[in-house]
């Protein structure tokens, strides 16, 4: 990996990491969701860091002569299984977004009636 | 005395909701009880229903489809411990006079989950092509997976017994997305699903949510939600038991 390169990816991660922890004190990311996003930030950062590292777990660990493909691999895998983790959330929440609509309109035309 | 309820599910329906009223008050079955589930209106729908001093129960905001009100009426229904339930539309389409068809039924316990069906003597309105083809389309795909046939699976002019009322109230809890899933999801859960003659008219003001662009997404949302609740059938299955 080239020296700007490095220095790019650096700054992108350290950039997002600062960027998630001003969320955090802002209260528009939950400390939960914040970890992992915290991770990927410290992924990113290390990429330009561990590059030595990164490069024997690919070539004698799993066996991939160009360390890049595991990064891809890694980082299109993790956003798919998240995109599939915020999918089933979202339809909770929509069941729950529906039960609470109703409920509320049930108890208001209660109250409506009772005044 | 058994108690029926008629939810009219009313979405900017203040120019037909007020004849609609009229019709269940004057025409209607005797003894039925009324509610109006307003979904959101930005127009005078929920002033027009408590002006004719029935319950309204008004969703703050839109859930988009007419399916967003039918947690609503089960889950008033079931609080309110009735014996039958009817959904109505407040568009003008549904006719009062024929509603003791689809009651009659359920409070003689012959069936759970009954369908006014425009399809079966062929009078009144037969509603437009396109959407014919793809009631029709689910007609066949419900039919088969029910095992018996059935013609207007999505007709919004049906009745429920209290075991069904009980079934989405309680245990099976999530947003519906069409009447093809509320259809398969009862059947599985038990319900003895029965179809009726009726007649339907065409709504005088106002446009229906089926617009054009529905005409392609109508059927593949209603396919899927077939797919889906096969799936879900083993789990419904044990629910109910």
């Amino acid at each position: 990996m080239g020296l700007k390169i490095k220095i790019l990816a650096l700054m992108v991660g350290v950039g997002f990491f600062f960027f998630i922890l001003r969320s955090i004190r802002g209260n528009s990311m939950r400390p939960s969701y914040a970890v992992l996003w915290t991770g990927i930030s410290l992924f990113l950062v290390s990429v330009s860091v561990l590059e030595p590292f990164y490069h024997w777990i690919a070539s004698s660990v799993i066996g991939i002569v160009d360390a890049r493909h595991v990064i891809y691999i890694v980082l299109i895998g993790f956003l798919l299984v998240y995109v599939f983790y915020l999918t089933q959330k979202i339809s909770r929440m929509g069941d729950q977004i529906q039960v609470l609509l109703s409920q509320l309109a049930i108890v208001e035309d209660e109250v409506r009636r009772k005044t | 005395m058994k108690r029926t309820l008629v939810a009219v599910i009313a979405y900017n329906e203040e120019k037909n909701l007020e004849a609609t009223l009229k019709d269940l008050r004057s025409n209607g079955p005797a003894g039925i009880e009324i509610v109006v589930i307003d979904n959101g209106s930005s127009d005078r729908t929920k002033a027009v229903a408590l002006a004719a001093g029935v319950p309204v129960v008004s969703h703050c905001v839109n859930s988009g489809s007419s399916m967003g009100t039918v947690m609503s009426y089960f889950l008033y229904a079931h609080r309110n411990k009735f014996d039958c339930l009817c959904q109505f539309d407040g568009d003008g389409q549904h006719v009062a006079a024929e509603l003791h068809k689809i009651i009659a039924p359920v409070l003689e316990g012959r069936a759970d989950y009954v369908i006014g069906s425009r399809f079966l003597a062929k009078e009144g309105f037969q509603s437009y092509f396109f959407r014919r083809l793809g009631i029709s389309l689910f007609a066949f795909l419900d039919s088969l997976v029910v095992g018996q046939k059935l013609t207007d699976v999505t007709s919004g002019f049906r009745a429920y017994s209290p075991r069904v009322l009980e079934f989405f109230a309680q245990r099976h809890r999530h947003e519906l997305s069409d009447t093809n899933q509320l259809l398969l999801l009862s059947h599985f859960a038990g319900a003895r699903i029965l179809e009726v003659p009726v007649v339907m008219r065409a709504r005088v003001h106002g446009v229906s949510e089926f617009r054009s662009t529905a005409a392609i997404v109508f059927p593949l949302k209603g396919v899927v939600n077939i797919l889906g609740c096969l799936l879900q059938r083993k789990r419904i299955r044990k629910t109910w038991a």
